[in-house]
């Protein structure tokens, strides 16, 4: 009978833990809606750049930041995860870097740059004086190693491929002494100003390493801050699994007005918090100086409280694009032998009417007021929020909450209800039903997908929820491609070239369906040409008319049907000077406020409050 | 404690039917000696109460529950709990209980703030037309509920979720899922439980040492990593009511190895008792002598287990609906309800999200006073020792 004992005491142990739970629910009712008394935070928003008026800070102290995943490495180059690039972006710099206002590139390790005529041949000049933290100075060879580096076929590179482009041909790079270089490309390039924001790493360090075939495994997790020569303004100084510690790098080579080495911070550091509520309840608590917002928690962040140390910015709408898609593979699994998608239906996705009728279906204003309190904004196309980009297109065909027009478009494709069920058949009498996919780990995305299924019910779509894994999703959207609707955010970026793998129908990130040997309709075709086009094209008017139809192909055509894209917020202790908020929420919204992380200090009196 | 009567004592204690000889009249069999037994037992009474009215709620829950699980109102997202009123905005009472049609606004700080219109009050109604929901596990389609407002105010009694559905219909719609998951669980487990342990028992030997490392391997294995790994193994495409048959039968395979082992000790010791020896002697079939002779007398246990097992069922499945696995939404549980009420934001302002974890926790709480009181009332030695 033992076992019956015990499998009573786990229960009732469990059943005490709902008993607290119930507990809460009566505290929780007791203090609502008074709340506890106390002063409220104060909010603060992106500023112009004329704003941007830094004061000379102080020497010391430290910001403890949290990071959701762990780095995998501490190697810019091999490194494609955001996990990883949140911290090498601290460590090591560019040629260029992007202006946090205008996104355009701006000077870093390279003061100027300039092509000649044909942009074939760009001179670049790095900047005098700048050493690695081991007291090295940075010369030309390091450029040259790094791109040998980025170029070599051992190493795995992300970035690679958007340095060979369309035509798979290396840039020469030549020295033409210690302190620049003549780059020739074998065909123009508008973006290549901003491409040359590859980190740049350290050849007396890697040299050997390289040239030994072993620069993937380098730069590890375990390295020693010693091993990891850095230009930025942090160098790594431990860490243990839990927490990523950076030290101020005393060899960066920025100074403020009066002449003091940057940065003023000694000290950088990361708790790994892998959960969005966690990491709230750690700011609360006071262990964390910053943390990201989400809309659903905003009026927890805003009521009056006893620690109101600190300011939400509201930074506006996050660069990033949230939409539902459909699969038009029109392919055939190889080891089964039938399609990808179910011939009626592929004919439903493939139709822009029936992803018109989608898009006029889904009620975007709810969206943002039931999930993020109306902390969000509904998305019509690539970048119908960020008209403040140099590219964007705002004025774009909308297909907005109106059921009727869903209702008649779907009636002209012959989807109508035909024996009086409720649901809608097509010619053969199959049911309009489809399976949208999501993946567990997000909330909002989980509660979308709830809003989208209740709207399509409306017109007598029935939609069957599925969930699993991230990365069982991309796996499905890579390589198996068995799904037929999913949900997915991508990292948006001011720079559309930067998104050519998804626009191009031969990408591997083309997420309707990928890898296309010829583009399966016109308008992708056009798409194609748009983003060959685009990137030679030098002219930034010119260039902004051709992108300008890019987004109107996909506003009309709806491959990516765009749901609401949430404000970007981040809370941050008072305690730090220098704080200028930009617009540049990407590719994490705390990056626009430490866009000038090396100026951030912390103000007189109370430094080395944060407990750890 | 009292003096033992001689005369009960006397029978041996594997037929029960013998231990009442002292009581004048007909002989009671052993399921009202326990039934009598039981009934003195306060808190298994309430208990057993408690459940046969949950039961009976979720058995007609189209009826008593006032909408259909998944009647939304968005316009009435996170309606706090309670918005019944006897005094109306006059100040005059009312014998009849009545609802205002609310709405929302944001105020600047994103709380909604509830504002009733007043106009005009819905009563409070008995035997209302409502939407149409169905009961007997969607047997019976029903129009009429139990209690309701007339549309379009809405009732909630105990609050709305994101998508202004009322939590107390769920809660009672859930119940499908939660209250029967444990007793199919359990049914299924202890069938094998039984089998296994039954002919691990009897038979011995190297068959005996095959099925219990068998049993010992699967209860090695840690349960609630069984359970994701199992769940993961799932085709994908499921409908929520198969999602369901599947993890009533991954719980069933991760307990029903506890229960052979204990079954298993019994039969062996039920084994070389006369009664056995008797009927083995008597030339029956090693089937028949564990189907007919030596299983009944684990009965008593395997009910007491049964019904201490089914909680762990309840709450295994409200762990898996928790992170994000098992029956997905929109069909409720009160395990993938009470996932919404994860965070500290849910918590702090609608806190009325956690009433399904009042829901688990009563259900529990009550099958463990049960299976406390069934197995005070079924186990033979204290069967004669209480007071006549």
């Amino acid at each position: 009978m033992r076992k019956a004992g015990s499998t009573r005491a786990t229960a009732v142990a469990a059943a005490a833990l709902i008993a607290l739970a119930a507990a809460l629910v009566a505290a929780g009712l007791a203090c609502w809606p008074h709340g506890p008394a106390g002063q409220r935070p104060r909010l603060g928003h992106a500023i112009a750049p004329e704003q941007y008026t830094p004061q000379i800070g102080r020497r010391g102290g430290r910001l403890v930041l949290p990071s959701l995943g762990r780095p995998k490495s501490f190697n810019p180059i091999t490194s494609g995860e955001m996990s990883t690039i949140d911290f090498t972006q601290f460590m090591y710099l560019g040629l260029t870097a992007m202006d946090p206002w205008t996104f355009a590139a701006q000077p870093s390790l390279a003061t100027d740059w300039a092509s000649d005529a044909a942009g074939l041949v760009w001179t670049v000049k790095l900047r005098p004086g700048v050493r690695w933290s081991d007291g090295q100075p940075l010369r030309a060879d390091d450029v040259l190693f790094t791109f040998d580096t980025i170029y070599d076929s051992r190493t795995i590179s992300s970035a690679r491929d958007s340095l060979l482009g369309p035509a798979k041909e290396r840039w020469k790079l030549e020295k033409l002494d210690d302190l620049t270089l003549r780059f020739t490309l074998p065909a123009r390039n508008a973006a290549f100003p901003e491409l040359l924001n590859q980190p740049i790493i350290p050849r007396h360090r890697f040299g050997t390493i390289v040239a030994a075939g072993k620069f993937n495994e380098a730069m590890g997790t375990n390295s020693r801050g010693e091993d990891l020569p850095v230009t930025g303004p942090f160098m790594l100084a431990g860490y243990d699994g839990t927490r990523v510690i950076f030290k101020r790098n005393p060899q960066f080579y920025k100074t403020d007005a009066a002449g003091n080495r940057l940065p003023y911070l000694d000290e950088l550091l990361w708790l790994i918090v892998p959960e969005v509520n966690t990491q709230m309840l750690k700011f609360r608590q006071g262990e964390l100086d910053a943390t990201t917002v989400m809309g659903k928690d905003y009026p927890l962040f805003v009521r009056p409280q006893k620690r109101a140390d600190f300011t939400l910015y509201m930074l506006g709408p996050n660069w990033g694009e949230s939409f539902l898609d459909f699969n038009q593979n029109t392919g055939v699994n190889p080891r089964t032998h039938r399609p990808y998608v179910q011939p009626h239906k592929l004919a439903w996705f493939r139709d822009a009417r029936f992803r018109r009728a989608v898009s006029h279906a889904m009620d975007r204003r709810f969206m943002a007021d039931g999930i993020l309190n109306g902390l969000a904004y509904p998305q019509y196309g690539p970048m119908t929020l960020h008209g403040e980009a140099l590219m964007a297109n705002v004025d774009v065909p909308r297909y907005e909450y109106d059921l009727d027009k869903a209702r008649a478009l779907l009636k002209e494709m012959g989807l109508e209800d035909r024996d009086g069920d409720g649901c809608l058949e097509d010619g053969q009498g199959h049911r309009v039903e489809f399976t949208l996919t999501t993946n567990v780990e997000s909330e909002v995305r989980a509660k979308v997908a709830a809003c989208i299924r209740q709207d399509l019910e409306k017109l007598g779509i029935r939609v069957n929820l599925r969930s699993m894994t991230f990365n069982a999703l991309i796996t499905s959207l890579d390589s198996t491609y068995d799904w037929e609707a999913c949900l997915m955010t991508i990292l948006g970026t001011p720079e559309p070239h930067w998104g050519a793998d998804v626009w191009k129908s031969a990408g591997r990130a083309h997420e309707w369906f990928p890898n296309q040997v010829q583009p399966s309709t016109a308008w992708e075709a056009e798409l194609d040409e748009i983003f060959d086009r685009g990137i030679t094209e030098m002219d930034p008017v010119r260039r902004r008319e051709i992108y300008a139809r890019w987004q109107e192909i996909v506003a009309e055509q709806q491959p990516l049907i765009y749901t609401v894209i949430p404000e970007a917020m981040v809370a941050l202790r008072g305690r730090f000077g220098n704080v200028f908020p930009s617009r540049r929420t990407f590719p994490e919204p705390p990056n626009a406020i430490f866009h000038n992380i090396e100026e951030i200090y912390v103000l007189g009196g109370e430094s080395g409050q944060t407990r750890e | 404690m009292t003096q033992i009567p001689q005369n009960v004592v006397e029978p041996p204690a594997e037929e029960p039917g013998a231990l009442a000889r002292g009581v004048p009249g007909r002989p009671l069999s052993p399921l009202s000696i326990a039934w009598r037994n039981l009934r003195k037992h306060r808190l298994a009474m309430v208990a057993l109460v408690v459940l046969i009215i949950m039961y009976l709620a979720m058995l007609c829950d189209g009826f008593v529950a006032p909408y259909p699980y998944n009647a939304w109102d968005r316009q009435q997202a996170y309606h706090p709990a309670w918005n019944l009123h006897v005094v109306d905005a006059e100040g005059r009472f009312h014998l009849r209980p009545f609802v205002y049609v609310s709405h929302y606004e944001f105020d600047p700080y994103r709380n909604r703030i509830w504002r009733e219109d007043t106009s005009r009050a819905y009563p409070l109604k008995l035997l209302v037309r409502g939407q149409t929901g169905t009961m007997l596990f969607g047997l019976l389609k029903t129009g009429v509920h139990l209690y309701g407002v007339q549309a379009p105010a809405r009732l909630y009694l105990l609050g709305a979720d994101w998508q202004g559905r009322d939590i107390l219909s769920r809660i009672i719609f859930g119940g499908r899922v939660s209250l029967t998951i444990g007793i199919v669980g359990t049914a299924i487990a202890m069938i094998i439980g039984m089998i296994v342990g039954g002919i691990s028992g009897y038979v011995g030997g190297a068959g005996d040492t095959v099925l219990q490392r068998i049993c010992e391997l699967i209860m090695l294995i840690p349960g609630f990593y069984t359970l994701m790994i199992l769940y993961n193994t799932l085709p994908a495409s499921l409908t929520s009511m198969q999602v369901y048959f599947g993890v009533v039968v991954i719980l069933a395979f991760i307990s029903w190895a506890s229960l052979a082992r204990v079954i298993r000790g019994m039969v062996l010791s039920v084994k070389s008792s006369d009664f056995v020896m008797a009927a083995r002697a008597g030339g029956s079939s090693p089937w028949r002598v564990v189907t007919r002779h030596v299983l009944p007398s684990t009965f008593s246990y395997a009910i007491v287990a049964a019904s201490l097992q089914i909680p762990a069922y309840i709450l295994g499945e409200a762990g898996l609906s928790v992170i994000g696995m098992g029956v997905q939404e929109p069909a409720p549980t009160w395990g993938n309800m009470l996932q919404q009420a994860k965070s500290v934001t849910e918590m702090t302002f609608h806190p009325w999200l956690l009433w399904p974890g009042v829901a688990i926790f009563l259900t529990v709480m009550a099958f463990n006073f049960l299976g406390d009181g069934l197995r005070d009332a079924l186990d033979p030695r204290t069967v004669g020792l209480k007071k006549e």
